[in-house]
């Protein structure tokens, strides 16, 4: 009760603040990935995988993924915000230590230093989120309030912009521009394979601090992902789009700031995976794929206990409406 | 004179060609409807065809420039091969279409632009290919 009390609190002050803002033009905007926790996740895709057996055993399944509606608020041309509200769901019965957990809440983002004078090529985009998280499994609920910070550039992507930032790919990709080329130019330019046509990479980051009422526990958390995109460019002929195969590799670190000890994984997990990308659209950010996974550690946040498990998985990340 | 849409399908060197011959009809009769015709064949030829061409040539050179990619052409895409992040698209490609603006006016001796191309034109515009870009140049040709 007291977790929805100050939720409400957190969503009012959303409210109040769009208000003082005058001109604003809102955008609509509904989005479909792994989790709302932090830009990492977020960039993640929804994934799901169900089995029916046929025999007295009971059906299990897996589904990892939110679903969020919210609004852009744009004051001007570099500065906005957005308010979104979101459900979300982990639920696993096909692992030892089962996960099945329902959240709902809401979430502000915000950027600083775009006005560039401040921080050069990059600015710093915030993400706070506060959420209810009913654990089905161990039968408890618990408030989540998370604060994570990342850097987005803003200049042309560098390499190592597409280290540190899942929408810049880097190199990129020399075919696709060439088949796009007017005809006049094909003829007359002859193509030659370039590094995109084997290796593409991007990567995410994201620092926050999180914070977990039942039980309390506040924790530093760090995490990274890096894809790996191998012949990107001469599947191109094949797929007709870029990053078809992916081999990823992801670490969370959480850091326990308060004192008390509790039962909760608070750790390093690790996340190794491939997958082939049936269907990819970079301008609109979707993409729907088949996805192999082998994961080492917990999630305290989405109810995930400490264990090694691998699975197969269909997976889909899509943004119906957004601004970049 | 009422106005009479003249369209020509001209490469750039045809084009530099016509307006050459155009400029050195208009400089040498003293007959003034062919003076005025000429001068509106020459304007429309300048628009429709060395603008375009010339527009075109500077911005690639000026986005090869600065963004060192090689082989862009007027179907690159913006984000996905010349790898402008939006706040670029927003904030430096408007400074970048002004000065090819400023320099296509110049060099073709066409006027004064209607005005510059700004943030908010940009956005408006949603541009994804260079081409977009050009054409966005040239509807602040005069």
């Amino acid at each position: 009760m007291k977790c929805l009390k100050v939720l409400i609190t957190v969503g009012c002050a959303m409210v109040f603040n769009t208000v003082s803002y005058g001109q604003l033009k809102p955008k609509y905007k509904i989005s479909i990935g792994q989790s709302t926790s932090n830009s990492l996740t977020r960039g993640k895709p929804a994934t799901l995988t169900a089995v029916f057996p046929n025999d007295t055993t009971a059906n299990s399944q897996s589904i990892n993924g939110f679903f969020e509606f919210g609004y852009d608020f744009v004051k001007d041309e570099r500065e906005r915000f957005a308010i979104t509200a979101f459900m979300e769901r982990h639920l696993n019965t096909l692992i030892s230590k089962k996960q099945d957990v329902f959240q709902a809440g809401g979430q502000f983002t915000t950027e600083f230093f775009h006005r560039k004078k401040f921080f050069g090529v990059y600015k710093v985009k915030a993400a706070i989120t506060g959420k209810h998280s009913d654990d089905r499994e161990k039968d408890k609920t618990t408030g989540q309030f998370l604060l994570h910070l990342n850097l987005v550039p803003t200049g042309q992507g560098s390499w190592f912009d597409a280290m540190i930032n899942k929408n810049v790919v880097f190199p990129s990709s020399k075919y696709e521009n060439y088949k796009n080329a007017p005809k006049s130019y094909r003829d007359t330019v002859p193509y030659v394979k370039d590094a995109s046509d084997y290796i593409q990479w991007s990567g995410s980051h994201t620092v926050g601090l999180e914070h977990i009422t039942n039980p309390r526990v506040t924790a530093f958390h760090l995490g990274y992902g890096i894809s790996v995109y191998p012949f990107s460019g001469l599947l191109h002929r094949v797929f007709d789009h870029d990053q078809t195969m992916e081999i990823s590799y992801g670490i969370d670190l959480w850091e326990r700031l308060s004192e008390e000890e509790v039962d909760l994984f608070l750790g390093t997990s690790h996340t190794w995976a491939f997958g082939l990308n049936f269907f990819v659209n970079k301008e609109k950010k979707q993409a729907i794929g088949l996805k192999y996974s082998i994961h080492r550690g917990g999630n305290p946040l989405i109810g995930l206990a400490d264990q090694n498990f691998e699975q197969i998985a269909l997976s889909a990340v899509f943004t119906l409406k957004n601004l970049d | 004179m009422t106005s009479i849409p003249v369209n020509f399908s001209l490469t750039p060197e045809q084009a530099e060609t016509v307006m050459e011959v155009l400029t050195g009809l208009s400089q040498t009769t003293n007959n003034q409807k062919i003076r005025n015709v000429t001068r509106f064949l020459l304007r429309n030829v300048r628009q429709d065809v060395w603008a375009k061409s010339h527009a075109t040539a500077l911005l690639i050179k000026l986005l090869a420039k600065k963004t060192s990619q090689v082989g862009i052409h007027e179907n690159s895409s913006l984000r996905s091969y010349l790898r402008l992040t939006p706040d670029a698209i927003k904030f430096e490609v408007p400074k970048w279409c002004s000065s090819v603006l400023l320099k296509v006016c110049k060099n073709g001796n066409l006027g004064k632009p209607k005005g510059r191309l700004t943030t908010k034109k940009i956005i408006k515009a949603k541009p994804t290919k260079v081409k977009d870009l050009v054409k966005l140049i040239l509807n602040e040709v005069p």
